[in-house]
Order: C-alpha cells, then sequence, then structure tokens
C-alpha cells in the first residue's frame, strides 16, 4: 500500500515515520516521484519573488501614526463589535433552545410591525443595497472589527432561521426583525466608511 | 525570495525608531515592508487586505517598539505580529462575506525549462484560507505544526492535516493545469 500525502511530507521534512513507509517508499517509483514533487512544490513556493508594496503605502501608515490616539478608534468598534454578536448568539441561542414549535410564544408582533414576508423583502433589499457597495481599499481597524462583529451576528441568525422546523412563526419574525436591524446597521457603517474614504 | 531573513537594521536605527524619530521608523518600514507585504497578501489573498495587514502590522511595530527587547531578531518579531494580524483576518468574519479571492498577479517567467512560478502562485490562491496559510507558514516561512497549531488555536494534527490536504489539492490542480499530458510528464516538468 502507497504512503499518504501526510507520510510523505513527514519523510520530506525529516520527521519520524515508521520503518515499514520508510522501506516502502524507498523501493516504490511511484512515492518516490511523489516525494520529489513535494520537494518541489515547496522549493517553487519558496523561489516566488517578493510582491511590490502598493504606491503610497508608507504616507498612508504615516497618516495613522500621526492620528493621537490609535487606540481610542480601536476599542469602541471591537465593543460594539463584541457588544452586537454577543447579544445576538444568546437571543439566538437561547430563544431556540428553551422553546419548543408548539408552545405559543409571547406575541411580540403588532398589526403595526410588518409581516415575514415583508421582513424578508427587507432583508434582501439591503443585502443588494450592500453588494453594490465599494470596498475601500483600506479600512480602520476599529470599523473592520465594527463589520466584522455585524457579519458574525447576521451569521449567527443565518444558523438560527437555517433551523426553519423549530421555530414558530413569531420566533422567526423575531430573527428576521433582528437580521434587518443589523442589515441597516451595516449598511449604515458601510456607507459612513465610504463617506470618510471620499473626504 | 528574500523574505525576513535576508532584512537587516542596525541597534542604533531601531534605537532611534523607539524614541520616535520618524526616518528610523521609515528605514525599518522600507527594509521589512516588502516582507510583511508578500507574507500577508500569501495568507490572506487579496492585495487590498494586504495593505490593511501591513499597515496594523507596522502601527503596532511602531508603537511597541519599546517593549522590544531585542532577545530574538527584531525580523522574527516583525513577522511574528505580521503573521498574528494575517490570521486574525482570516478568523473575522469579513473575509466570508467578501469577494472572491484576486489572483496576485506574478511575473511570467521566462524559462520555459523552471517551474512556473506564476502558476504556483495561482494555485495557491485557489486553496482555502486556511489551507493557503498552514502551507505558506510551514513549506515557505519554515513554522513547525506545533508553532502553527498553536497561533491558530488548533491542534498539531489539524495542521498536519490540513498541510497533507492542501497538496493533494495542488497536485490536482497541477494535474488539470497539465490537462492531458501524461501524469508522469507533468509531475517532471514540474
Amino acid at each position: 500500500m502507497h504512503a499518504g500525502t501526510e507520510q510523505l511530507l513527514t519523510i520530506r521534512d525529516g520527521g519520524p515515520v515508521d520503518a515499514a513507509t520508510q522501506q516502502h517508499v524507498a523501493g516504490c517509483s511511484e512515492c518516490g516521484d511523489e516525494l520529489i514533487r513535494l520537494r518541489a512544490v515547496r522549493e517553487s513556493l519558496r523561489e516566488l519573488p517578493e510582491l511590490r508594496v502598493p504606491t503610497g503605502a508608507w504616507e498612508r501608515l504615516e497618516s495613522r501614526l500621526n492620528e493621537p490616539a490609535i487606540r481610542s478608534h480601536w476599542w469602541p468598534g471591537v465593543v460594539v463589535a463584541a457588544t452586537v454578536l454577543i447579544a445576538v448568539a444568546i437571543w439566538v441561542f437561547s430563544g431556540i433552545e428553551q422553546t419548543t414549535p408548539n408552545e405559543t410564544a409571547p406575541m411580540i408582533a403588532t398589526n403595526a410591525e410588518p409581516e415575514l414576508g415583508q421582513l424578508v423583502s427587507q432583508s434582501r433589499r439591503l443585502e443588494a443595497l450592500l453588494r453594490e457597495l465599494d470596498t475601500p481599499r483600506v479600512m480602520n481597524a476599529g470599523t473592520a472589527g465594527t463589520i466584522a462583529g455585524l457579519q458574525d451576528g447576521i451569521a449567527v441568525i443565518d444558523y438560527g432561521l437555517s433551523r426553519n422546523g423549530e421555530l414558530s412563526q413569531s420566533q422567526s419574525e423575531q430573527l428576521w426583525r433582528q437580521r434587518v436591524g443589523l442589515m441597516n446597521t451595516l449598511v449604515q457603517v458601510r456607507g459612513a466608511q465610504l463617506q470618510q474614504v471620499s473626504n | 525570495m528574500a523574505g525576513f531573513r535576508t532584512c537587516q537594521v542596525g541597534p542604533e536605527v531601531v534605537a532611534s525608531a523607539r524614541k520616535g524619530e520618524r526616518s528610523a521608523q521609515q528605514a525599518i518600514y522600507q527594509e521589512y515592508s516588502a516582507a510583511v507585504f508578500t507574507l500577508a497578501a500569501r495568507i490572506v489573498g487579496r492585495h487590498e487586505v494586504a495593505e490593511e495587514v501591513l499597515q496594523d502590522t507596522f502601527v503596532e511595530v511602531l508603537s511597541k517598539l519599546g517593549s522590544f527587547r531585542g532577545e530574538a531578531p527584531l525580523g522574527a518579531w516583525i513577522r511574528r505580529i505580521a503573521v498574528n494580524k494575517s490570521l486574525m483576518y482570516l478568523r473575522s468574519g469579513w473575509h466570508r462575506y467578501s469577494r472572491p479571492l484576486d489572483i496576485i498577479a506574478e511575473p511570467r517567467s521566462t524559462n520555459a525549462d523552471l517551474v512556473d512560478e506564476s502558476g504556483v502562485a495561482q494555485m495557491l490562491a485557489q486553496l482555502s484560507p486556511t489551507a493557503r496559510a498552514v502551507v505558506w507558514l510551514h513549506d515557505v516561512e519554515g513554522y513547525t505544526h506545533s508553532e502553527i497549531g498553536t497561533m491558530m488555536g488548533k491542534s498539531i494534527s489539524f495542521s498536519k492535516s490540513q498541510l497533507a490536504r492542501a497538496h493533494s489539492r495542488l497536485r490536482d490542480l497541477l494535474l488539470t493545469q497539465t490537462g492531458d499530458m501524461p501524469c508522469m510528464q507533468a509531475l517532471n516538468n514540474f
């Protein structure tokens, strides 16, 4: 039986393999060829040329270094992102685990609130809007953290929505409402970010 | 590739940079920026994100230079920060929602008998972000599976299996690229 890729990589890197495998590889042309190929791939990766740093990167870094307090830009974004993510995760998981579909969920939705279909189409419109917004070449780390937190929050909700069979109508509506809320915030953050870049 | 090992900055430059001298800071940046940018671009797969990692790395390097004791080479310290920043990006949800990978443009090899370097770069860019990071960190930067496992918050066997899967995928991509060429001939050409 031929050696697996993991065993051949261990041999390539000078690590220990059992005697039977070592003996097989030494006498097998197929395994020998594969070992040569693995060495060649490593060599060609190492020989790849260094990439050129984009023009103006130092100037952009210098302007960041000149900002009065970089840390103060970082933390609010990270805190907002973490808060959003934790709140959404607690809400989604506690809501799904603690109630069964047959239980009568508290009627949060009122006539004034949009119904499920409207929430879904609102969510789709916001998705389409987000797709049209350009991603700036460089973004502030705090903003990136906020965006990542919002996206993770949406991912958690999507996970909840994927368990559709376990949700009551009102739970689905609550999740979609949360999703529309987060998407709205995300659109606003991305919009503000683009405005900042254009100024 | 020159990489971090060939970069050199004198202790007097580091001392001046610690005091906040902008020209000394720029000298450190000039020496290491290409290595940091290359590492980031190979791991994250997108030029604009690689520049973001480059900037975040140097903001941290220059602001924490005072805590650098010089026990390890400056390049190793900068590289570790760059790796952490790149992996932080992969851990965030951001990359899951971003556009497909940019294929990083490489100059084509002029010698047809040599390994087609641009082809290798393109195949690397087609791996999953985690597999790409493991391949680069292990095969190029020389980190051990234990170090990669720690940096990624995973086990040694996770790193080993990711590397093996990545190389199997690279072999499949190579065979696809060479089309109908017999398997052994493709390997020999490689």
